[in-house]
């Protein structure tokens, strides 16, 4: 009773009702997120075809197999292609419009709301209406390109094409996104740095690049993030548009683990692949972040 | 500081940049509404007038009869019933269990709590595909495949963005009104419910946009879980579609009419939520 009294009474029940509160999340990401974590590094160790029962293999999904998967090393090369330009080009375009978009240009609630609609959309219905778009016969695009004297071009039908094509539906898909973060961020810049800015003599550029640029830094890094891990996890508009080719032009990791998932029935060998590009995410997320922060520091 | 007359003449220099800017804003709003305009005339046309060169901008005599093929040859009503129903329980669960929790790590006060809360936030850096193949396995176990409950149980119970973003909005609500509440009997249900709960109206909306456009527009895990036709949501019914009617872009047009009007509307009229809702993730995220 003496040692009861001495517990607050105002804070009466909350060691018992804070783990009620939070038990339903944390049994659900235990049964939906821990155990599926643990089952998928067991599977990577088996060979299995979701009919016969499991088989352990060892490293051989690591080792052999892999060596062996040529179109694994494509899709990687692939994901790192899309990767690398849809990254820089989709931040830097999100960077621009968004610094335009927070002055005080005439309509610009307008102009960040139809930006901002692809967001909202599945990427499903985007891809339908960008392959219809890209057509290489009777696109519409073709059709504005031909008065620029370009022929012709089968968008997603061409590999020296497809996977730009994929690129571009997805920046135009999530360009929205990014810019409504990064005009919240330019917009939290206080106008006296502006100003101050201005007195110094600093022009319009000189005021991004010294003063919005790096009091956006965080915004731009969590940006750039975002799209790091979406870039490696890209798949709807791949299998909406090109299935993977022409060729293996646009098989991208995602689209390949899937393929030996639920295509050949291959679970262990999936789940190997499905490590291998986990690790990899974390280990360029790790990089950015240390280099992120280091870039912050410097400012 | 600066005079008027300087002002003035800045504002000459800026008229430049000023035009060139409203200039390149104007062609991306073209690049953005080209697409939609696009899809609404092709969705009008007769089939053999989208096969033409130099495509026609107006369609010679638009016809409403793909949109009833579409109706007849896919039952869209169906899939968007499933989707709003789905999404619907799914949004709700979400936002309830995650300002329960984001409530509990923001204040109360019981052992582990900040171990606890940075462990649940490491998971969200595990990627969908790690879990996309185990999960497929659970649910066969279960013999939950092809049927709703598989692509609502995993996630209505929350997830780690939302009960952080939850959370963040409960600190800055102040500790007394509990204390007050405690005073007056109330229980910690009770405090909960009637005294916080009310007063994150803007932040649930917000979350609760979020989450909707989470579940409306999920594509992978319900390809794999739902076969059945009568069970697909609109993304999957509208793969499957497109895999069948793949060059009758009119019909298919039209169905991709069908299931992005209803989006843009409901953008329309919540606008607020939805660009609020992103702003906040990145300056909280």
């Amino acid at each position: 009773m003496k040692t009861r009294q001495k517990v607050n009474p105002i804070k009466k029940g909350e060691n018992f009702w804070g783990y009620v509160f939070i038990a339903p999340n944390l049994i659900a990401t235990a049964i939906f997120v821990l155990i599926p974590i643990l089952f998928s590094l067991y599977m990577s160790f088996m060979k299995w075809d979701m009919i016969n029962p499991p088989e352990f293999v060892g490293l051989a999904n690591f080792t052999e197999k892999m060596m062996r998967d040529e179109q694994f090393f494509i899709a990687l090369k692939n994901t790192a292609v899309y990767s690398f330009i849809s990254i820089p080009l989709g931040v830097v375009a999100a960077i621009l419009v968004a610094y335009v978009l927070s002055g005080d240009l005439r309509g610009t609630t307008v102009f960040r709301s139809i930006i901002f609609i692809p967001v909202t959309l599945s990427m499903i219905s985007v891809s339908m209406i960008w392959k219809w778009l890209l057509n290489g016969d009777y696109g519409v695009v073709n059709y504005f390109l031909s008065f620029f004297g370009i022929d012709g071009i089968s968008w997603l039908g061409d590999e020296r094409y497809a996977m730009m094509s994929v690129i571009l539906i997805g920046i135009w898909k999530s360009l929205g996104f990014n810019v409504v973060i990064l005009i919240a961020a330019f917009k939290d810049v206080p106008k006296s740095l502006y100003e101050a800015a201005a007195l110094d003599g600093a022009n319009g550029f000189q005021k991004f690049k010294n003063v919005a640029l790096p009091l956006s830094a965080p915004s731009i890094f969590f940006v750039t993030v975002m799209s790091i891990i979406n870039s490696f996890q890209v798949f709807d508009v791949v299998y909406m548009t090109t299935q993977g080719g022409p060729g293996d032009a646009t098989r991208v990791v995602y689209y390949w683990i899937y393929q030996n998932a639920f295509k050949f029935f291959d679970m262990g060998y999936a789940s190997a692949l499905s490590w291998i590009v986990f690790i990899i995410i974390f280990v360029f997320t790790m990089l950015q972040m240390k280099f992120g922060g280091r870039n912050q520091s410097y400012d | 500081m600066i005079k008027p007359g300087e002002v003035k003449v800045m504002k000459k220099k800026l008229n430049a940049v000023k035009i060139a800017e409203f200039v390149g804003m104007c062609i991306l709003a073209f690049i953005f509404i080209m697409p939609f305009f696009w899809t609404v005339i092709t969705s009008l046309k007769a089939p053999n007038e989208i096969l033409t060169w130099p495509p026609t901008f107006f369609p010679e005599k638009p016809i409403f009869k793909n949109y009833t093929d579409v109706i007849k040859k896919i039952n869209i009503f169906r899939m968007f019933g499933n989707s709003i129903y789905i999404a619907l329980v799914t949004t709700v669960g979400q936002v309830f269990f995650c300002s329960l929790a984001g409530y509990a790590f923001a204040k109360l006060d019981f052992r582990g709590r900040e171990l606890l809360f940075k462990i649940y936030l490491s998971t969200m850096m595990v990627p969908g595909m790690i879990l996309l193949i185990p999960r497929y396995v659970i649910m066969r176990e279960l013999g939950w495949v092809d049927k709703h409950v598989s692509v609502i149980l995993p996630f209505i119970f929350g997830n780690a963005f939302g009960v952080f973003l939850m959370r963040q909005f409960y600190m800055t609500l102040p500790g007394q009104l509990k204390e007050a509440a405690i005073i007056d009997g109330a229980s910690q249900p009770q405090i909960f419910i009637r005294v916080y709960m009310p007063l994150t109206k803007a932040i649930v909306s917000t979350l609760f946009v979020f989450s909707f456009m989470g579940s409306w527009n999920d594509f992978l895990w319900p390809l794999i879980t739902l076969q059945s036709a009568k069970l697909k949501t609109l993304p999957i019914g509208l793969a499957s579609f497109q895999s069948l009617y793949g060059v009758q872009y009119n019909l298919l047009m039209a169905g991709a009419v069908l299931s992005v009007l209803p989006v843009m509307l409901a953008f329309l009229l919540a606008q607020k939520q939805f660009i609020e809702g992103i702003a906040l993730s990145g300056v909280k995220g």
